[in-house]
């Protein structure tokens, strides 16, 4: 008999082959070759690579380095801080607390940070920092100091809002500033300025604004006098005190104190020599007849 | 009888599981060519499972998405003759259409045409059970149907009950749910060798595959040529195929005769083989190109050349006219036919109300067959071709794959056969020791 087996020709798979086919062609052997085995290759892969300490040492030094290579390229260098909107001396202070020590990479500033250290700054109301063309800018506005207020710890300087600018041994270097004194003085500093501003009469006589009892103000003047003001309408009062001075020459007056405090009864003391009460109607001040 | 009984009903259920995972492929073991087609069931049902009347039964839930087509190898006259060669051609066959459906399929179908098939009218009758017609009474009255002695060596193919009548109704084709007393059925059985089909189930379980169902290649081939007024009224088809030319006569849709001839195209092709002197891949050339079985005087003009390469120029220049190859081919052709009428005459095909014949089948293409058949059988003789399914290719709906594609309808709406039936215990110790053993294992 002649063998029927000719395998070279025959078109026919064999039954390997077969079997294989068919396996390939099963669902979830495909899934498993085209993506069980090369997840699970990787996942063997970078295991046994990642346990190794050294394999990893060099992993994250060549990563600093390509960070720190970035960092201080040139582009990212601050040569320059620029700070504006201060005078000389505060210039030194800002300076010496934003600490910052040129050159420094851009990534290593903390604006941020910066801003609130410059903003702890007494005399700095507000700040802007930024970083433009590799140059810190700090623009501050500063507190302009407008007052002094007088206190049982010394001689404070304060701005518009009543923020203490800073102490001072004595008044020489801001001498143009009004005085304020008393408890509480410093959150009536707009007041007080108010009064400076509109009180024509003795302006080159005050020594300065006392706070009575945390509610009023008292003006004390050379010479012993002063100035009772009542806790409200002060401008009309002080109206009233320059009307007073057309009529009754107030000024020339030798008298120790003012009392507007009831604006229905002011009072004009004397001096001790010289008792004399002027009491004064208000019907005829409001008539103009004073 | 009883094992291929099992065999059946395991094979029934092995197709319900295709069907749940929806791929199955079918596969037509010819002659001359292996077929397989992979078809997948989309779930598209018809919304009542009873209704078996749709326009698209059977043809509208399924789609082919695998074909292949190779020359088979080791089947003479529809037998598998040599396994090992029939099981590569198989492999090759599925191995491809899997491919073309990039898909696994782990369930078949097959038919064939050998086997010597004969078919038997039987019929049988019983009393039901409790007035009113059901499964277990049509399983009864099947049961009853006295079985010819078929033979030893042979096994029932199919047996499909074809007619029931209940009391004094008649022509009933499904009695279920009717009531009655005595049922009768009038039985179609279907049987081969017994060594066919342990040749194709070997081959399909060496490609690692599960039968789901086994039918006759004369049957499924008139499933899909055979339209439906024809199964209905009578028709019979001639599924000329290779090996054999295998004939089915269909009355009210259902198969009531099958019988073949052994005869088919390649006896045609040894013919011309034989007198004309060349090669048979030639010849089988020359009948494709050339055949045909009416000569007219053009044809005496019309050399054809027959070569050869033996180096003999007298030999290799030779020629014949068309007619001397219709002299050949037109007797097989003739002898064909001719049994064929003989066992249209001997089933008493006449009697039926149509005699409608269709001719199907890769040998029903010679040019002329046609007007040669009215000689011989009659005039109501029509061509036929495959039924269109969704997804066939072109190349696969030619008279040569009415079996294929009426295997692919079989599977998809397969007929009610005896075995789907649950066949009633009558012995019941027997039950009771079953009832018995089950419980054990349900409970243990």
């Amino acid at each position: 008999m002649r063998s029927l087996e000719n395998n070279k020709t025959d078109p026919a798979p064999s039954r390997i082959l077969y079997r294989l086919e068919r396996l390939w062609l099963t669902p979830f052997v495909r899934f498993i070759i085209k993506f069980g085995v090369p997840i699970l290759l990787i996942v063997i892969i970078s295991f046994t690579y990642f346990s190794r300490t050294e394999n990893t040492d060099v992993l994250k030094i060549s990563w600093r380095e390509f960070r720190e290579n970035i960092r201080n390229r040139p582009e990212f260098l601050i040569n320059l801080i620029k700070i504006d909107g201060v005078n000389h001396t505060m210039l030194n202070e800002v300076r010496n607390t934003m600490n910052v020590d040129l050159p420094v990479s851009s990534y290593d500033v903390d604006l941020r940070d910066l801003k609130s250290k410059v903003q702890l700054l007494k005399s700095v109301e507000n700040a802007e920092v930024y970083i433009v063309e590799n140059i810190i800018h700090v623009d501050i506005s500063e507190r302009i100091p407008v007052i002094f207020w007088r206190n049982s710890n010394g001689l404070e300087i304060l701005d518009v809002n009543g923020i203490s600018i800073g102490d001072v041994e004595n008044r020489k270097k801001y001498s143009h500033l009004p005085l304020i004194a008393g408890q509480d003085a410093n959150n009536y500093v707009k007041e007080a300025l108010f009064i400076y501003e509109n009180n024509d009469l003795f302006s080159n006589e005050i020594i300065g604004l006392v706070r009575v009892g945390g509610r009023r103000w008292d003006i004390i003047l050379t010479e012993e006098r002063k100035v009772m003001l009542p806790t409200q309408d002060i401008a009309l009062v002080l109206k009233t005190v320059v009307a007073l001075n057309k009529s009754y020459r107030l000024s020339s007056r030798n008298f120790s104190v003012l009392d507007f405090r009831n604006i229905d009864r002011m009072t004009i003391r004397r001096h001790k020599p010289f008792p004399e009460t002027v009491e004064i109607k208000l019907n005829d001040v409001d008539k103009g007849e004073i | 009888m009883n094992n291929l009984y099992e065999t059946q009903r395991a094979m029934r259920r092995a197709r319900k599981v295709a069907i749940q995972r929806g791929v199955i492929a079918v596969l037509d073991v010819g002659t001359s060519k292996v077929a397989c087609l992979v078809l997948k069931f989309d779930g598209v049902k018809p919304k009542d499972p009873e209704d078996t009347v749709g326009s698209m039964v059977g043809q509208a839930d399924f789609r082919i998405i695998g074909v292949s087509t190779i020359k088979s190898r080791g089947v003479k006259f529809g037998d598998i003759d040599i396994i090992r060669e029939t099981e590569r051609a198989i492999r090759t066959a599925v191995q491809a259409a899997q491919k073309m459906a990039g898909l696994r399929v782990d369930h078949i179908i097959t038919c064939f045409s050998g086997g010597k098939p004969r078919s038997y009218g039987l019929s049988g009758s019983s009393v039901t059970q409790n007035g009113m017609v059901d499964g277990g009474d049509i399983a009864n009255v099947l049961g009853s149907c006295e079985v010819p002695q078929y033979g030893s060596n042979r096994d029932a193919l199919h047996a499909q009950p074809v007619n029931f009548s209940l009391d004094n109704k008649n022509g009933l084709l499904d009695p279920r749910g009717q009531v009655g007393k005595n049922l009768s059925v009038d039985m179609h059985l279907l049987t081969v060798d017994s060594s066919s089909i342990e040749a194709i189930l070997h081959c399909v379980k060496r490609c690692d595959l599960e039968l789901a169902g086994i039918a006759s290649s004369s049957y499924v081939s008139a499933i899909s040529s055979l339209v439906e007024d024809e199964q209905e009224i009578g028709a019979a088809c001639v599924d000329m195929g290779g090996g054999t030319t295998g004939i089915s006569i269909f009355l009210k849709k259902h198969m009531i005769f099958s019988d073949f001839v052994r005869i088919g195209g390649d006896h045609i092709t040894s013919d011309i083989s034989h007198g004309l002197q060349i090669p048979v891949n030639l010849a089988e050339r020359i009948k494709n190109l050339n055949g045909g079985v009416l000569a007219t005087g053009m044809d005496d003009r019309e050399a054809i050349q027959i070569g050869g390469d033996t180096g003999d120029w007298e030999h290799d220049k030779r020629s014949v006219t068309r007619s001397e190859l219709i002299g050949i081919m037109r007797p097989r052709v003739e002898e064909t036919l001719e049994g064929v009428r003989e066992i249209l005459l001997s089933a008493g095909f006449e009697f039926l109300p149509s005699q409608r014949i269709v001719l199907t089948g890769g040998a029903s293409q010679i040019p002329g067959l046609d007007q040669l058949a009215a000689k011989i059988l009659g005039q109501q003789v029509r061509m036929g071709r495959p039924l269109r399914v969704r997804g066939l290719p072109q190349a696969a709906s030619g008279p040569g794959f009415s079996a294929i594609v009426g295997l692919a309808l079989f599977a998809a709406y397969p007929q009610d056969e005896w075995w789907d039936f649950d066949l009633a215990n009558k012995n019941y110790a027997e039950r009771s020791i079953k009832r018995m053993t089950k419980w054990l294992r349900e409970n243990w």
